[in-house]
């Protein structure tokens, strides 16, 4: 609004500016309402739930159960689902184990990040990268599987290690029974898993992500409510709408920024690294992780995408897409309390006598980040030195 | 004379791990509280991470009654089975004292407003360290320092 207001942007180029990304927000409510509609049929509790048995008393095990269910959510429904959804379900089985929930909280809202590029559809901020630089999803695969699997593998090592004193009591399994998975629960993950293949199909034939979404959410819906109540209005209310303004927003500012040359600066050093090559990779996931940290994954992923919109197409184009994508995903969990200014404010909530226990905070995003990070980049490499050199 | 009361901290371990230990080291029968803390600092955590990792706002109405419906059953379960020791050792006990918030601090203010002679917990609450560095938990620690009576502290294990 200010921005139109200055006259940075006039309103017809906001519009437009909003319109053209029409795929990213279709493909917001679609995962909104799909995440919903899961989590209405108890789809990540039962999740939860297969995790608490198959840890069988052990905590690391149970850790780790969560975690791969982590891996599966975010790579279907988004880190967002993960985050919103599952991190809850997670805390709440931990608590009537008489677990601390805390290292399950955390590895949820990790894996979320840590997952989301294993597919295109893992994480928004891939669709704003990739509506900028397409590529197709042999080509995601190729450069991002290897590094996706060596950053889930090393964040869960990462909580393993932070978390170890916690995780060393076993546990047992309350004396009354978890609750039997029943049979609207068993429709929502078949439903999930053919939005599984619907997505991969998408992604693999290029269709615009956003409608196979939507038509993901409306068969969800759809069979909820065969075997269920039909409550559009409760499913409605769990779409986390905040986001789209808040999105639309983003867009406009970056677009704003653009205009008056703020990002100039950083737009040339992603272009610059492309001079780099293969070698410049790891610098530019490191950089990318960053900003996301310092400006939140999203506005971190608009400004890399207005970069890499204005370099000429091909296989360079590809590596640096991934590096910002793996760059963006990973950065916000480097300092799990957020990015710099929040940790600022919270030394000074500490001074005002609220505890804050940010050192253990900062402890766990770097142990877990950091290697992750690290593997990520060099996972990226290793990956974009093969394909240059076939 | 009003009876010795003595603070029963539970906490989801075996109840009979504390009583083995404190039973035989008390010369007057006592009266036992048994005290459960729900730590609130979990919760506050969730918070601070969804904002900060995820961007989350608050969690919705139904997950936080998750929540509460999930940490209820958890302190009836744990309440439950130190009850039903004290009862199979036929010692004398008072209804249990419930408090949600950092355990360490409820922990002390349970025993100043019951008036306690002694409070029985475990050293720690998540490693069966043995003699050592760091076999003291943050729990334990705080109420060695601040409870206003004696604290038998009980190895896990």
């Amino acid at each position: 609004m200010l921005l139109v207001g200055v006259g940075v942007l006039s309103p017809g180029d906001a519009l437009g500016q909003l319109a053209a990304s029409w795929n990213v927000f279709l493909f917001f409510l679609g995962l909104g309402l799909s995440a919903a509609t899961a989590d209405r049929a108890g789809v990540f509790r039962a999740a939860a739930e297969a995790a608490a048995r198959l840890g069988r008393g052990s905590q690391p095990r149970l850790l780790t159960s969560l975690y791969v269910a982590g891996v599966l959510v975010t790579a279907v429904l988004s880190n967002d689902a993960t985050a919103l959804l599952l991190t809850p379900v997670a805390f709440v089985v931990a608590t009537r184990l008489g677990l601390d929930p805390r290292p399950y909280a955390f590895a949820c809202a990790l894996v979320a990040n840590a997952a989301s590029f294993l597919l295109p559809v893992s994480n928004p901020a891939n669709l704003i990268v990739l509506s900028h630089a397409p590529l197709s999803l042999g080509v995601f695969l190729a450069r991002l599987l290897l590094p996706s699997i060596l950053a889930i593998a090393l964040t869960l090592a990462g909580l393993l290690v932070v978390f170890r004193a916690e995780l060393a009591l076993p546990y047992a399994l309350p004396s009354a029974p978890l609750q039997r998975l029943d049979l609207r629960t068993a429709v929502g993950l078949v439903g999930a898993g053919v939005l599984t293949i619907l997505y991969v199909v998408a992604s693999a034939v290029s269709w615009p992500l956003g409608v196979v979404a939507i038509a993901g959410a409306v068969l969800l819906v759809t069979l909820d409510a065969l075997v269920a109540e039909w409550q559009p209005r409760a499913v409605l209310r769990e779409v986390p709408w905040t986001l789209f303004p808040l999105l639309a927003g983003l867009l406009l500012l970056v677009s704003g920024a653009e205009r008056i040359g703020l990002v100039a600066p950083l737009v040339s050093a992603v272009q610059d690294s492309a001079g780099l090559g293969v070698t410049g990779l790891p610098v530019v996931v490191i950089g990318m992780a960053a900003l996301a940290n310092m400006l939140n994954n999203l506005p971190a992923a608009l400004v890399a995408a207005a970069a890499l919109g204005g370099l000429p197409a091909g296989g360079e184009r590809s590596d640096l897409a991934a590096a910002v994508i793996v760059g963006v995903n990973l950065g916000p969990n480097l300092t799990t309390i957020g990015s710099l200014a929040t940790m600022l404010w919270l030394v000074l909530m500490r001074r005002r006598g609220v505890e804050v226990s940010t050192l253990s905070y900062l402890r766990v995003g770097v142990v877990t980040t950091m290697p992750a990070l690290l593997a990520a980049a060099a996972g990226l490499w290793i990956a974009a030195r093969v394909i240059g050199g076939a | 004379m009003s009876p010795l009361r003595v603070i029963l901290c539970v906490d989801g371990a075996p109840p009979e791990a504390l009583l083995e230990v404190a039973v035989p080291l008390l010369a007057e029968s006592a009266v036992w509280v048994p005290t459960h803390v729900v730590d609130a600092r979990g919760r506050r955590d969730l918070g601070s991470l969804r904002r900060s990792v995820t961007g989350a706002g608050p969690l919705s109405h139904g997950q936080q009654q998750a929540i509460e419906v999930a940490s209820a059953e958890h302190t009836r379960e744990v309440l439950g089975a130190a009850e039903a020791s004290l009862l199979r050792l036929g010692l004398a006990q008072e209804p249990p004292q419930i408090r949600t918030g950092e355990p360490g601090r409820e922990i002390c203010r349970v025993v100043a407003e019951v008036g306690a002679a002694l409070v029985v917990l475990f050293s720690s609450r998540h490693t069966r360290a043995p003699a050592g560095p760091g076999s003291v938990g943050h729990t334990a620690r705080f109420v060695l320092d601040h409870a206003a009576c004696p604290v038998l502290l009980v190895r896990r294990g």
